[in-house]
C-alpha cells in the first residue's frame, strides 16, 4: 500500500493503518532498533512503540515521508532505551561506537552545562551533509542515522570496510571543521 | 541560539547523534532509498559514478612533507635506493601493485573528494592486482632461491624491470596475503579501542598483538610519526593500518593514501616496526615514499629489514611498489 494511504488510514482512526505500515516497515524498523539497542526483545518493543507513537501522533502530523517519519520515532525510542539500559551496563552496540567515533573527532573535555540547540546542530549538519557528495551523504546517514554496521555498508556499495571507515573517517574530520567555522565550540 | 550559546557549549559525539536523528528529512530519503534500493539489488551509485570518474593528475599536489628518522634508518633506506639507481632500474610494472583510475573527468574541481568515493574499487582492483603479481613471483621460486643466495646472474635488468622488486617472503604463500576478509576483520577491532597497553606509557616495543590505525597506537612511541600524514605528497591524510595475523608470527601493514588507493605491504616477522621516508627521489614532481621495516634488537639489518619503495606515475596516478634488497 502506498504511504499516501497509510497515512490517510491514520487519519481514518482505521486500525489498518497499524497492520499495514508492519506489513510495509516492521524489518525496516526492527533493523533500526535492533542496531541501537542489540536486543530482539527491546527492538519488537520499540518497533511496536513506534506503531503507537505513529497512531497518537496522526492526523496532527501528516509525513510526507512516512518511511524517515517512522524511522525518527524508532530511532528515538531505541535511543531512550539504550540510555536506560547503558546506565545499568554500558554494552557495546553500534550506537555507542557511532558516539565513540564522532568522539573521535568531537572534543568531549568539557562537561555541558546547558543543553546545546539539537535544531540547530542539526540544521548546521544538514547543511553540511547537503555540500557532501551523494555517496558519502548516504555512508555518513547509514552509519550514524540508521547506525548501519560498516561491514552492512562496505557490502551494500561493493566496498571494502577499509575504504568504509576511511571515508568516515574523512566525513567526520570534514564535519568537525564545519562546525567549528559555523562557531560551534568542538 | 545565539553565537555565545554555541561557544559556551562543547558538543560530543552523543549531541551530533542526537541532532543527526533531527536531519532534514529529504536527507533520510535519499540515505532510505540508498540502503533500500541496494537490498533489492539495484545498482545504487551508478547514477553518479559519471560525475565521481576524475582524474587523480589533476590533484592538487601537496605540499611534501618528511618524517624524521633515526639514523640508522635513513642509512638503510638511502643504501636501498642507491642500489636500486645504481641498478639504472625502473620500477616493475608487472609485479606491482596497481591502482587502475579511469581519468576522464578533468574538470572536476573536486577531484580528490571525489577519488575518495571510488575507494573499494580501487581498493579491490588493487588487491587483485598485487594479488596476481605476488602469484607470479611466488612461482618464481627457484630464480628467487638464487637471488636469496646471491645469485643474480639469472636476473635479466636490461629491459627495466627491478628484478629484486618481485621479492616477497619466500617462507609464506602471498596470493593470501592480501586484501582479506581477515583483514576486514582486523579493521572493526580498530573500533573497540582495544589496546594492550597502558595509556599515557610509550614504547617502541607496544605494538605486540595491536591490530588497527598506526596513529591511533598511543603506546607506541612512533605514532605520531603516522598520525596526520600526508606521505605522497596529494593533499590528503594518509593513514598506515597493521594487521597482526592471527596464528603466526607475521604482521602486514595496508597504506590507505587518501584517494582512495592501497597499498599492501607484503607480510613480515611481528617485531619489525615500520617508519616511512618520503621524498622526489627521481625529480618526477611526485613523491617517492620509502616503507621500511626495521628490526632494532637484530645485529645484521642488512639480512633482517624490508624495504619497499612505493612510486606514482605521473602519468597515470598509479601506485608501484617493490621491495628493495639491502
Amino acid at each position: 500500500m502506498e504511504d499516501r494511504l497509510i497515512v490517510d488510514l491514520y487519519w481514518a482512526r482505521d486500525e489498518r493503518a497499524i497492520s499495514e505500515t508492519q506489513t510495509k516497515y516492521s524489518r525496516y524498523l526492527t533493523t533500526i532498533a535492533y542496531n541501537v539497542v542489540t536486543n530482539s526483545e527491546d527492538s519488537e518493543e520499540c518497533v511496536n512503540d513506534t506503531y503507537m507513537r505513529a497512531w497518537n501522533a496522526m492526523p496532527d502530523d501528516r509525513p510526507d515521508l512516512l518511511s524517515t517519519y517512522l524511522g525518527k520515532i524508532t530511532r528515538n525510542l531505541a535511543i531512550d532505551i539504550y540510555r536506560k539500559k547503558s546506565s545499568m551496563k554500558r554494552k557495546e552496540s553500534e550506537y555507542s561506537l557511532s558516539i565513540d567515533e564522532l568522539d573521535e573527532c568531537i572534543s568531549a573535555g568539557n562537561t555541558v552545562e546547558n543543553e546545546v540547540d539539537e535544531k540547530l546542530l542539526s540544521k548546521a549538519i544538514s547543511d553540511f551533509l547537503r555540500g557532501r557528495s551523494e555517496e558519502k551523504r548516504n555512508i555518513f546517514i547509514c552509519r550514524y542515522f540508521y547506525c548501519d554496521p560498516i561491514k552492512d555498508i562496505a557490502e551494500k556499495t561493493g566496498m571494502k570496510e577499509v575504504s568504509v571507515r576511511s571515508i568516515l573517517m574523512r566525513e567526520r574530520d570534514a564535519l568537525k571543521e564545519y562546525l567549528r567555522k559555523e562557531g560551534f565550540a568542538v | 541560539m545565539s553565537d555565545d550559546v554555541k561557544k559556551n557549549n562543547t558538543i560530543n559525539g552523543e549531541m551530533i547523534m542526537n541532532a543527526i536523528g533531527d536531519i532534514d528529512e529529504d536527507l533520510l530519503a535519499g540515505a532510505y532509498a540508498f540502503r533500500g534500493g541496494i537490498n533489492e539489488g539495484n545498482s545504487v551509485g551508478t547514477e553518479g559514478d559519471s560525475t565521481n570518474i576524475v582524474s587523480i593528475n589533476k590533484k592538487k599536489r601537496g605540499r611534501a612533507k618528511y618524517i624524521a628518522l633515526p639514523i640508522a634508518a635513513a642509512a638503510l633506506l638511502a643504501l636501498g635506493v642507491i642500489t636500486t639507481l645504481r641498478m639504472g632500474l625502473l620500477m616493475p610494472k608487472e609485479s606491482s601493485s596497481t591502482a587502475n583510475y579511469s581519468a576522464t573527468d578533468s574538470a572536476s574541481s573536486e577531484s580528490a573528494a571525489a577519488t575518495d568515493s571510488f575507494a573499494g574499487a580501487v581498493s579491490e582492483d588493487a588487491s587483485e592486482s598485487y594479488a596476481e603479481a605476488a602469484s607470479e613471483a611466488a612461482s618464481d621460486s627457484d630464480s628467487e632461491a638464487a637471488y636469496y643466495n646471491g645469485d643474480y646472474s639469472d636476473r635479466d635488468f636490461s629491459d627495466g624491470t627491478l628484478a629484486i622488486g618481485d621479492q616477497a617472503d619466500t617462507t609464506k604463500d602471498d596470493s593470501d596475503s592480501f586484501g582479506t576478509e581477515e583483514e576486514s576483520e582486523a579493521a572493526d577491532n580498530s573500533l573497540t579501542g582495544e589496546f594492550e597497553f597502558a595509556q599515557g606509557e610509550t614504547s617502541i616495543f607496544a605494538l605486540g598483538t595491536y591490530n588497527g590505525y598506526l596513529d591511533e597506537a598511543e603506546g607506541w612511541i612512533l605514532c605520531d610519526s603516522f598520525r596526520d600524514q600526508d606521505f605522497d605528497g596529494d593533499g590528503i591524510n594518509d593513514r598506515v593500518y597493521r594487521s597482526r595475523m592471527e596464528g603466526s608470527d607475521m604482521e602486514t601493514f595496508t597504506l590507505e593514501l587518501g584517494n582512495g588507493s592501497i597499498v599492501e605491504i607484503p607480510e613480515t616477522y611481528y617485531t619489525g616496526y615500520p617508519l616511512i621516508e618520503s621524498g622526489d627521489m627521481d625529480d618526477d614532481g611526485e613523491l617517492e615514499m620509502v616503507f621500511s621495516i626495521m628490526y632494532d634488537s637484530k645485529t645484521d639489518r642488512g639480512r633482517t629489514d624490508k624495504v619497499w619503495l612505493i612510486d606514482r606515475d605521473g602519468k597515470d596516478g598509479n601506485y608501484t611498489h617493490t621491495e628493495i634488497a639491502l
